[in-house]
């Protein structure tokens, strides 16, 4: 890499990747179903790697691109589904469904970015709302055993029938933290390349970059149907991980688990949504006793979070050190000698007609407030 | 003929209601260019004021009624205060979507509250008149669905008097019109916050105990009928309040005659495909004004 690239790289605001650190992350993890061998635990943290997929595909739409897209779940959702319904009906391997589930998010997206990608973002965030609801809702009324209703579908074969329970398990979390890494690899390959910055260039300043000829339609309907795929990737897994589905995986609930994941971890960040998704599992299991009032709980830590730090919290932890920095560095007192000096300064600064003195700051009109 | 006419009836009044709710979410989205997703919330709270006071004191619902408007407004004064004042003139943020999801979280922690407090189990009020009289032609029509059509116009009308003659509504109107020039004239745009997300609470309020006797009360009462009112702002879309009653009397009026013929779980999918189309052909909804973008 020659020096003018590293130069380049520094402005847009890059940092090299930290090999080592990752490298252990990783490494730990795989370790761990051979070193703790509770069933509950690695369940868990096969919910959290397939979450943390999810959010990193959500990630690529609202962080990365800055679409207000809330379809997510649904796209989860109809990956899982279709993934189960051809394993169940047409006893398609569940490997092969997973591709199928992911083509048909894929698909299904494709329908609903086309009216979105006319749509000013208020729509847009409506829309695909509506569109995850309408999905949920129109399974729950679902009388022709299609799709099972309420109840969803069940018996789903999992990923590794021949083996023994806790060997499935294993296998599945291996596949499942793969899917997990790779799709973070991916994403950060693809953040690096010109897609990537055209990506940013259009969430950091959308009329100018179009103005350079980097199309939003095509973008967005480009960074939606990878993030849909990865999605329905997610809910293929989940399906096969619990061997159920059912319309409870969508809704406001799992909804707003997903928006505070992806609000404490960051937003446009690869790492972000993978911490986030860890922080906020991690919280609700520390409130599961909590019954009732969990989802209190969790409502009001997100409206907390959104009034105390609306940028997501892993930035709060980012400038902290900066601060600190600062803090510890921070000048010393100027004796009162330089402080007289100034004022006489502006005392001699040319006046001009108006008896406005020079010396007084030009206010920016407006500003633009996208800090990026 | 009989189906057509009855379905013709309810969707009018499915209308009536679906109008009522949403009218006040445009306002919101007029004053302060935001959605407020709490907005059935106070449809489910309305239900249950009007619940508790008719089960646990006796007040007729139409007291309830009123009751409902006051209590929804002090829910939306509320939300206000913790959802949207934070982040008023916040530099750093996009506005728009950040009170979107914090009303969102509004909307769990009253359904959350709801939970804790009435139970899971829904309730039902008796509905304010009851019984009905029949058309020639075997249509039934319920006292219910006319006092929901009086009531609705009235609140409309006493809606349409207030934005129009008098000071506080033409500063409501004002805010929604030029913000800035609204400031420049005196008029304390974040009172008029206040005061716009109070109205729009206590219409939802209102809607909800005229929905209570059709659909029963429950802590998640108040989804649908944000799905229904997200509909009617996505086809009228957000900028004009004509625009959206009659968006909302469209969407009632297809609602009922889907249901009538397809029955009740097609009614949603057909209406989101509608606004897809819709969507695509005419961005800014039915009668929305392309709206100039802040800059």
């Amino acid at each position: 890499m020659s020096r003018r690239d590293r130069e380049v790289q520094r402005q847009l605001g890059w940092r090299p990747l930290p090999w080592l650190p990752l490298l252990g992350v990783t490494i730990a993890a795989a370790v761990v179903p051979l070193v703790f061998t509770d069933s509950y635990i690695i369940n868990l943290l096969i919910l959290t790697l397939i979450y943390a997929t999810l959010n990193q595909s959500w990630n690529l739409t609202i962080g990365m691109v800055g679409a207000w897209n809330f379809a997510q779940l649904g796209l989860f959702a109809i990956g899982g589904y279709l993934a189960a319904f051809v394993c169940l009906r047409w006893g398609i391997s569940p490997w092969f469904a997973l591709v199928v589930g992911m083509l048909g998010a894929a698909v299904a997206n494709v329908a609903l970015a086309i009216p979105s990608m006319k749509l000013r973002g208020i729509y847009v965030a409506l829309l695909t709302f509506s569109f995850a609801e309408v999905i949920r809702l129109g399974i729950i009324y679902d009388d022709s055993g299609l799709t099972g209703g309420v109840f969803g579908l069940s018996g789903i074969p999992g990923l590794f029938e021949g083996l023994s329970p806790e060997g499935s398990r294993r296998a599945t979390y291996w596949v499942v933290l793969a899917v997990c890494i790779g799709t973070a690899i991916l994403i950060h390959r693809l953040m690096r390349s010109p897609f990537g910055i055209a990506f940013q260039a259009l969430r950091d300043s959308t009329k100018y970059a179009v103005s350079l000829g980097i199309s939003m339609r095509t973008y967005y309907v480009f960074s939606t149907t990878l993030s849909a795929a990865f999605a329905g990737l997610a809910g293929g897994l989940y399906a096969f991980q619990y061997t159920t589905i059912s319309p409870s995986v969508m809704g406001l609930t799992p909804l707003s688990l997903l928006v505070l994941m992806i609000l404490v971890g960051g937003m446009g960040t690869v790492t972000g949504p993978i911490v986030g998704t860890v922080v906020v599992m991690l919280l609700t299991e520390v409130l599961r006793g909590t019954g009732e009032w969990r989802m209190l709980l969790l409502g009001t830590i997100l409206l907390g979070i959104l009034v105390v730090q609306p940028t997501g919290v892993v930035r709060l932890f980012d400038g902290l050190f900066g601060r600190i920095g600062q803090w510890m560095n921070a000048p010393t007192e100027q004796p009162a000698k330089d402080a007289d000096d100034r004022a006489d300064m502006v005392e001699a600064a040319p006046q001009d007609q108006e008896g406005v003195s020079k010396a007084e700051t030009v206010r920016s009109p407006g500003g633009d407030s996208h800090v990026g | 003929m009989a189906i057509l006419l009855q379905a013709l009836i309810s969707g009018l009044v499915l209308g009536a209601v679906y109008a009522v709710m949403t009218v006040g979410l445009t306002l919101v989205y007029g004053s302060l260019r935001t959605m407020n997703m709490a907005q059935g919330s106070y449809v489910m709270i309305g239900g249950y004021v009007a619940w508790l006071a008719f089960n646990s004191y006796g007040i007729s619902p139409w007291i309830g009624l009123v009751l409902a408007a006051v209590v929804a407004a002090v829910f939306g004064v509320l939300t206000e205060l913790s959802a949207v004042r934070p982040f008023v003139g916040h530099k750093d943020i996009d506005f728009e979507m950040t009170v979107y999801i914090s009303t969102l979280a509004v909307t769990i922690i009253l359904s959350a509250g709801a939970l804790i407090i009435f139970g899971p189990r829904s309730k039902a009020i008796p509905p304010l008149i009851p019984g009905g009289f029949e058309l020639p032609g075997g249509v039934v029509v319920t006292w219910q669905s006319v006092v929901i059509m009086v009531i609705a116009l009235v609140t409309l009308t006493g809606l349409s008097w207030f934005l129009n003659s008098t000071r506080h509504g033409l500063s409501v109107r004002a805010v929604a019109q030029e913000h800035d020039a609204a400031r420049l004239a005196g008029i304390r745009t974040v009172r008029v916050y206040m005061l716009t997300m109070a109205l729009a609470a206590s219409l939802a309020g209102i809607a909800g105990v005229l929905l209570a006797p059709l659909y029963f009360i429950s802590p998640v009462s108040g989804d649908l009928p944000l799905l229904k009112g997200l509909i009617v702002a996505i086809l009228a879309g957000l900028g004009s309040l004509r625009g959206t009653i009659w968006g909302a009397l469209m969407v009632g009026l297809i609602e009922a005659i889907v249901s009538a013929y397809f029955g009740v779980g097609a009614s949603l999918p057909i209406l989101f495909v509608l606004i897809m189309v819709v969507m695509v052909l005419r961005p800014n909804g039915l009668f929305g004004l392309p709206q100039e973008e802040r800059l």
